[in-house]
């Protein structure tokens, strides 16, 4: 090997070694700033994540203490009510009444202790629905239809095509679901007809809720109500997923929740 | 890992290289002694991976010891660093095995390390005789190594936690492996072709100062590996 040989393989291996050894650092230096930022972005996924779930978690104890509100007026309007009425009558009842007087005053109480079964009865129904536990969802969403129907100009129309059953424990949470969607179109729609479809797709439980009122607003969607926010709460729950449809009228929401 | 080249004949040597390279093989020798010290005044607190560190240390400054001696007795040293490739790469082997097992299963370091050292005796005994550098083996663990170094990043990417890399031992000799074995990968390659029957040439003393400067790099990560306190997990 020549001296002039020599020097040039010699600039070689040494221009090859300091590339070698730049290359590593460039390596080196793109992998901790690759890592900085992913660990960057799993920081801030993991704060709205965080943040979804403390909202969710103050919207169940929110719509919580509205219930408990709303059942403690209840039993004082409605239940308290009666029995003082009843006490009062009650107080009346004495040795010197007439036959006649004291049938009237019996009769006017028995009224009023229906009345009063009946409240309590309405109370327990709304905080757990004794048809669910007893026929399951279907049969209580059906009576849930039959109520409204019964009850108002609206006409509902419910329709079962599911071939596979729904956990007893997700039961619930998609009862109050439909509640809610109902409770929504009889409160702001203006709609004369509402539509629910129940059926299976893969292992999901699909449910299309349709009505023909005002539709929804984009704002309101944006803002997200208590009842919406409830609706997603349940769901995060059930780890299913709610998604609004566009609509030129009406509101159409499909609804999945795994099985 | 620390290379000297057999100085036989000295001919056309500049005194001050001679010098300079003298100095820095002896730094580059010794400087693993510090990481060491370390280690020894934290040595209950020490990671998994720093204790592994630790065998490799050892082993490197007994090997550098052997070395020195039969190089001022002016006797050939290359035999030792045969021995201690294999040795080395079980070593380094062993410290990736357990970080990378989410991307290797175990049978597959076994595998190559006994490929490794069946390779290592082959060359040994028909290639690349005791008395001269063993090129082939060097650069065989160079690339295996650096392939482990590029692996234990894209397994610490794909981790679905990220910690912090400052404080994690790993980091640092997973670095200072890479750039040590990039390095050196061309003149291990071409020591053999390049410095031919062993002579010691002003060339060969600025390759081999240069590779000292890398292998002085490399012992300042081991430092910082040792010296760092990872996170109790």
């Amino acid at each position: 090997m020549g001296e002039s040989e020599t020097t040039i393989t010699l600039q070689i291996i040494i221009i090859g070694m300091v590339m070698l050894f730049v290359l590593s650092l460039a390596v080196i230096l793109f992998f901790i700033i690759y890592q900085k930022r992913l660990l960057a972005q799993q920081k801030r996924h993991q704060q709205v994540a965080a943040d979804y779930q403390r909202e969710l978690l103050g919207i169940a104890i929110e719509s919580q203490e509205k219930e408990r509100t709303r059942i403690g007026k209840e039993l004082h309007d409605d239940v308290g009510a009666l029995l003082t009425t009843t006490k009062l009558y009650l107080s009346q009842i004495s040795p010197e009444l007439s036959a006649e007087e004291l049938t009237t005053t019996t009769e006017k109480m028995r009224s009023l202790f229906d009345n009063m079964i009946q409240s309590v009865r309405n109370i327990s129904q709304d905080l757990r629905p004794v048809i669910l536990e007893k026929l399951g969802l279907l049969e209580a969403v059906q009576n849930l239809v039959q109520t409204i129907n019964d009850s108002s100009k609206l006409n509902v129309l419910f329709v079962d095509n599911t071939t596979s059953s729904i956990a007893k424990a997700t039961e619930l949470n998609v009862y109050r679901i439909i509640q809610e969607l109902i409770n929504n179109t009889l409160k702001h729609a203006m709609a004369s007809n509402i539509s629910i479809t129940f059926s299976n797709e893969a292992n999901t439980l699909k449910i299309v809720y349709e009505d023909d009122g005002i539709g929804m607003q984009q704002e309101y969607l944006n803002q997200k109500g208590i009842g919406l926010r409830n609706i997603e709460s349940r769901l995060s729950v059930l780890e299913g997923t709610i998604h609004f449809n566009a609509q030129k009228s009406g509101m159409k929401a499909t609804i999945q929740i795994p099985i | 890992m620390n290379i000297q080249v057999l100085v036989h004949q000295r001919v056309n040597i500049n005194v001050m290289s001679e010098e300079l390279f003298g100095t820095l093989r002896f730094i580059s020798s010794f400087a693993v002694i510090l990481p060491l010290l370390i280690a020894l005044s934290k040595y209950h607190r020490l990671s998994k991976i720093q204790q592994k560190l630790v065998y490799l240390l050892i082993t490197t400054l007994v090997v550098e010891s052997i070395s020195n001696v039969l190089w001022y007795q002016k006797i050939n040293n290359l035999p030792v660093y045969h021995f201690y490739s294999i040795v080395e790469f079980i070593l380094i082997v062993h410290i990736y095995k357990d970080e990378l097992k989410k991307l290797f299963p175990k049978r597959f370091f076994y595998t190559i390390v006994a490929a490794f050292t069946i390779f290592s005796i082959v060359n040994m005994m028909y290639f690349q005789s005791l008395q001269t550098f063993n090129s082939n083996v060097t650069t065989l663990s160079g690339i295996l190594v650096i392939f482990l170094a590029l692996s234990y990043f894209y397994a610490l990417l794909k981790e679905v936690k990220y910690s912090s890399l400052e404080r994690n031992p790993m980091f640092w000799l997973n670095a200072g492996f890479l750039i040590y074995f990039s390095s050196n990968l061309l003149l291990f390659f071409v020591n053999n072709s390049l410095f031919q029957e062993s002579k010691a040439t002003k060339v060969s003393y600025l390759l081999w100062g240069l590779h000292a400067v890398v292998n002085i790099i490399l012992i300042i990560f081991y430092t910082i590996s040792v010296w760092v306190n990872p996170k109790q997990r």
